[in-house]
């Protein structure tokens, strides 16, 4: 069984893996509150992906750069404390997007800091001590992976739930206010999981076919 | 003796998925009978539409899973019915399509398919169909009033039929008048005006299968009596319903009267007898089924006294679905600890009574 490709792929995306292969939310199920509660409009899921970004990129760098000279308890609750100091200086960067979006997100801003992809990287990234190149990656690409999940979920809800894309009326043949509902981010998060994991499925058996198939290894050599 | 080979199982149980489908499917198209007398053949075409819905949406699920499509699998069909005698006979077509497909395509085969699901899932697709169109849903037509077949929130279809007879020239459709159920008039604390007789026969404002209430109660005994329908579980939801009306009315009148308004208004008989008693969300023992009945029946008047909507016996059973496996496996364990302790007296009763030997 010849899996080259697939075995190259793999390492090589091992530096992207954030954004589609391990993407937090729809493979990892990680930050699922955020997910389910603020994607009802696709500003909301903006702002929120905006501030993933700015608290990531510092404290998963930091993480790496001196996390391993702190005791095992330290990193996560350095990188919560730091992330929060983040969070509040962007907070006049978000409201560019709309002036009323702090109060539209409400806790969930400050629940940011202690956010499970926050933490999951930070704790990786501490203990794989001299790879800081590797932990910036990680935090652009899951960053990435990030936004386009929640932008995903809330182009649906906006879209089928209030005939509307970034607050501006769209014309839809079916108006679903049920989508709306917190309890319908889960809904939607779940089917999109499971495209995702469908789409993934495809790609490995078509890496596979194309690896074990000779006359397609000709024609992509 | 001649022996026939054949594999297990060799003990059959009478009920099977069809049979208990088709008691239901019984009951249901009394209930639809008795809909079209109070509002006209458009309860037949409500009805068929969400029935087709259903099965339409689930033989493409069953299709999709790569499974083989069963003949004899009726629970699509009681999804539907179930979904369409929940709602007004103005309503229009598009919540009840949504209702069905949500509930087969969302609800049930996500889950397994038929015998899997966690969730009911009539009572989800009813939920979401409340919380997308709560205005088409909780406003009725009287009974035995005109109610045109484009229906009276299908705006489009009314304004071609409008256009229609207007170049026919004939008449122009009537609009049918809206009025709330008596549990709008109990959640704002006033008291109905209905008498108790018509409400009974089911002369009053509501869900095209939910108002006869008679008619509902006679359901409930032939389903019972059936053995479709397991009497533990109505008998726990509907005592504790009655139980908080009457300890706690909440219109100014005598506890007897707060219960009969609580027990005839909305959709809670009919939740009780063919939502809540779904033989793959309720649990498996005798003794967890009248709980879960006692549980789900605080959890509806908790929601009919605070929340957001008038109806809400679907957002309960919703609710305790979630809780069937808790039930369940601690039903489990209280029998077993039960069953031991019997057979643990009964051994000690077994040497007590036993003569030593000499």
């Amino acid at each position: 069984m010849n899996l080259i490709y697939i075995k190259k792929h793999r390492t090589r995306s091992l530096w992207y893996e954030g954004f589609l292969r391990r993407n937090p939310i729809l493979v990892c199920g990680l930050a699922l509150p955020f997910a389910v509660m603020i994607t009802n409009n696709l500003k909301n899921s903006a702002a929120v992906s905006l501030m993933m970004a700015c608290v990531l990129l510092p404290c998963v760098l930091l993480a790496s750069l001196i996390g391993a000279r702190l005791p095992v308890w330290g990193t996560c609750a350095i990188s919560s404390v730091l992330s929060l100091a983040i969070i509040i200086a962007c907070v006049p960067l978000v409201q560019m997007i709309s002036p009323e979006i702090t109060d539209a997100l409400g806790m969930y801003i400050p629940i940011l800091s202690v956010n499970t992809i926050l933490l999951f990287l930070c704790e990786r990234h501490a203990r794989q001590h001299g790879k800081p190149l590797r932990a910036l990656s990680d935090a652009i690409f899951y960053s990435l992976g990030f936004a386009v999940a929640l932008g995903l979920i809330a182009v649906v809800r906006e879209l089928v739930g209030n005939n509307t894309l970034w607050g501006i009326p769209v014309s839809f043949p079916i108006k679903l206010s049920g989508l709306q509902v917190a309890f319908s981010g889960f809904i939607v998060a779940a089917f999109l999981s499971a495209l995702f994991r469908f789409v993934r499925r495809r790609m490995l058996l078509f890496s596979y076919r194309r690896d074990n198939n000779p006359s397609m290894q000709e024609v992509v050599q | 003796m001649k022996l026939k080979p054949s594999p297990a199982p060799y003990i059959h149980f009478p009920e099977s998925n069809k049979t208990m489908m088709s008691d239901v499917i019984l009951v249901l198209c009394v209930l639809t009978a008795l809909a079209t007398l109070f509002y006209g053949p458009r309860v037949l075409l409500i009805c068929g539409v969400s029935v087709a819905a259903a099965v339409v949406s689930d033989l493409v699920c069953v299709c999709l899973r790569g499974r083989v499509p069963n003949p004899l699998d009726f629970s699509p069909v009681v999804t539907g019915m179930i979904i369409a005698l929940a709602m007004p006979a103005t309503v229009s077509f598009t919540p009840v399509i949504t209702a069905s497909v949500f509930a087969i395509v969302i609800v049930k085969h996500p889950f397994g398919g038929t015998g899997s699901n966690i969730f009911n899932p009539a009572a989800a697709g009813f939920s979401f169909a409340v919380i997308c169109w709560p205005q088409q849903i909780f406003n009725y037509p009287m009974p035995f009033e005109h109610i045109s077949l484009a229906g009276q929130y299908s705006e489009k279809a009314l304004a071609f039929v409008t256009t229609m007879n207007d170049s026919l020239g004939g008449a122009r459709t009537i609009i049918t008048k809206l009025y709330q159920n008596p549990a709008y008039v109990l959640k704002l604390g006033g008291v109905p005006t209905h008498k108790t007789s018509e409400m009974l026969v089911g002369n009053f404002p509501g869900a095209m299968g939910a108002t006869s209430i008679l008619v509902l109660v006679a359901c409930l005994a032939f389903l019972v009596f059936r053995r479709t329908v397991r009497w533990q579980l109505p008998f726990g939801f509907l005592g504790t319903c009655m139980a908080i009306a009457w300890l706690f009315p909440r219109c100014s009148v005598t506890p007897l009267w707060s219960v009969l308004y609580e027990m005839m208004s909305g959709i809670l008989l009919f939740g009780a007898v063919f939502m809540l008693n779904d033989p793959t969300t309720r649990p498996k023992r005798a003794g967890t089924l009248f709980v879960y009945g006692v549980f789900a029946g605080l959890i509806t008047m908790l929601l009919r006294y605070w929340g957001g909507f008038e109806e809400s016996v679907s957002f309960a059973i919703l609710l305790a679905n979630a809780f069937v496996p808790t039930f369940d496996r601690y039903g489990e364990m209280i029998h077993f600890w039960l069953r031991r302790k019997r057979l643990e007296s009964d051994l000690h009763k077994k040497t007590q009574n036993t003569q030593p030997l000499v």
